[in-house]
């Protein structure tokens, strides 16, 4: 028969097991979102790609038809989806991490669960909304019999190193948003400003500021289009947008256990 | 003495429980530059203690009634058992699966079907999809809602959802429960069946702590009670009239 002590602080070890033994409720929880999200609307699962669509739709007039952009040689609505393939899974768990929080008060202060599944299982439901965006990517790639590049077969390392950046950020934003709602202002000014610093719709070949070099998403970004685009050359070093995305994984993880236990407190 | 400490299911020794009053964020911020710098803070630390030296055990199999008026610190022990807020200091051992019925629903998703969340509040209370397979008709008959299982639970009668609510948390397996007035809700005929369930948990040696202002509940079930009082506990023993005390 499992023993449970109570005590005023849990060693992070106990934390981990609380985790593993409440696996269940990170799928569980994520079904029910992906459920509730669509339900009662008219068009259901489409939302999913519309949200996609309109963001590649806005890219692709205003780079490409306005202002006459050119990427390197490559194809500019393919090079867009792979930039988007990382921004919009960032993005959209990013900026609703907070909210979720906010909104999951009622379920802490009454039962108890490891309240980081609330982040995890958000990271699911944004695996999901990432299919849309590959499906949408993979129609166009054949539309325009553009084959991807032989370094497909890496494509798990941006899809993970992006997920652990997000991770990293979703707990920091955790961490700190039941006592300071601030952050529920500030995250979405911080990603409109992101989303510009970014090459997202542009390349930075030849470019060498500062907010690129030290931007965990360049690396995600350029990750995805090295194992996509045929041909293409990283623009700059991947290394230490992986050193900053393992440093907020590892802080997030410490600054969230150390929270989760007062969090029903002050929610 | 080992035998006796393997038949003891909750053990709680010395729990402190202390709330600060002043935890908006800016008043944190305040009062920590302050210390920081070694200056006297400005903002005062005001808090309460819901919780003072709190020692009790339950054995195995046996039923606690607790007591006390609104305030004297029931619901923060109860939230201590079940681990949803941590003690400011002491500590309490458990033993076997402990669910608290604290607030039956709370789990609950107006959008989603009954099923949905039956299965969900499960997974909340750490339940494997098979396990809740097992006694998942037992919960549909239980609370006799019929086809509307698969119905959003937004459309059902109040009663109906306290209904799945209840045997969604008291029919999964379980070694330990903890009942906050759970009597309050639903109708006589509902009121009963919740009876002949508790007594049926008991029968079975399920241990129990059970909130409640119903006295004749409570002597009908428990063998012991603690009466709260002020977030201490002022009487422990047999079972009383509560305003006797």
């Amino acid at each position: 028969m499992n023993v449970t002590i109570i005590k005023p602080r849990k060693s992070q070890v106990d934390q981990i097991k609380e985790l593993y033994s409440g696996r269940n409720l990170i799928w569980a929880m994520a079904v029910r979102d992906i459920k509730i999200r669509y339900t009662q609307t008219i068009l259901g699962w489409l939302w999913m790609f519309i949200n996609p669509l309109v963001n590649l739709v806005i890219l692709v007039i205003v780079f490409s038809k306005i202002i006459n952009l050119e990427v390197e040689g490559q194809d500019y609505t393919v090079f867009v989806i792979t930039g988007l393939m990382a921004w919009n899974y960032f993005s959209t768990v990013v900026a609703d991490v907070g909210n979720i929080i906010m909104n999951s008060r009622g379920l802490i202060q009454k039962v108890f669960f490891p309240k980081i599944t609330i982040i995890l299982s958000r990271l699911v439901v944004g695996g999901v909304e990432l299919l849309a965006t590959v499906l949408i990517l993979i129609v166009i790639m054949i539309y325009k019999s553009q084959p991807p590049s032989f370094n497909i077969v890496y494509i798990l390392l941006p899809l993970l190193l992006t997920t652990f950046l997000t991770l990293g950020i979703s707990l920091w934003v955790g961490a700190f948003v039941y006592r300071f709602r601030d952050i529920v202002h500030i995250v979405p000014i911080v990603l409109r400003i992101l989303m510009f610093l970014s090459p997202i719709g542009y390349s930075i070949v030849g470019k060498d500021e500062v907010w690129y070099k030290f931007n965990p998403l360049v690396s995600c970004i350029e990750l995805y289009r090295w194992c996509i685009l045929p041909h293409y050359v990283v623009a700059q070093p991947i290394l230490p947008g992986v050193l900053i995305v393992l440093f907020l994984v590892g802080s997030g993880f410490y600054l969230f256990a150390r929270m989760e236990q007062t969090i029903a407190d002050h929610l | 003495m080992k035998l006796d400490q393997q038949k003891i299911a909750i053990s709680v020794k010395n729990i402190c429980k202390t709330y600060h009053l002043d935890g908006r964020g800016e008043d944190m911020l305040k009062y920590k530059f302050s210390t920081m710098f070694g200056v006297q803070p400005k903002v005062e630390k005001r808090s309460i203690k819901a919780l003072q030296n709190i020692t009790f055990d339950v054995k195995k199999g046996e039923c606690i009634a607790l007591v006390g008026k609104n305030g004297s610190g029931k619901s923060t022990l109860l939230k201590v058992l079940s681990k949803i807020t941590a003690p400011t200091s002491g500590e309490a051992r458990i033993v076997g699966r402990l669910a608290s019925l604290l607030e039956v629903g709370s789990g609950f998703h107006q959008e989603l079907s009954g099923r949905d969340n039956i299965y969900f509040n499960g997974a909340l209370l750490g339940m494997s999809k098979a396990e809740i397979s097992a006694k998942f008709d037992e919960i549909v008959e239980f609370s006799e809602v019929g086809d509307f299982i698969d119905i959003p639970v937004k459309k059902y009668s109040s009663g109906m959802y306290v209904r799945v609510a209840y045997a969604g948390g008291a029919f999964l397996d379980n070694d330990i429960f903890i009942l906050d007035e759970v009597l309050s809700v639903g109708d006589k005929k509902f009121q009963d069946k919740c009876l002949a369930n508790i007594q049926k948990l008991k029968n079975e040696g399920c241990t129990m702590i059970v909130v409640s202002h119903n006295q004749e509940f409570l002597n009908k079930f428990c063998d012991r009670m603690i009466y709260l009082e002020k977030g201490q506990i002022k009487y422990q023993g047999e079972m009383k009239n509560y305003w006797e005390l």
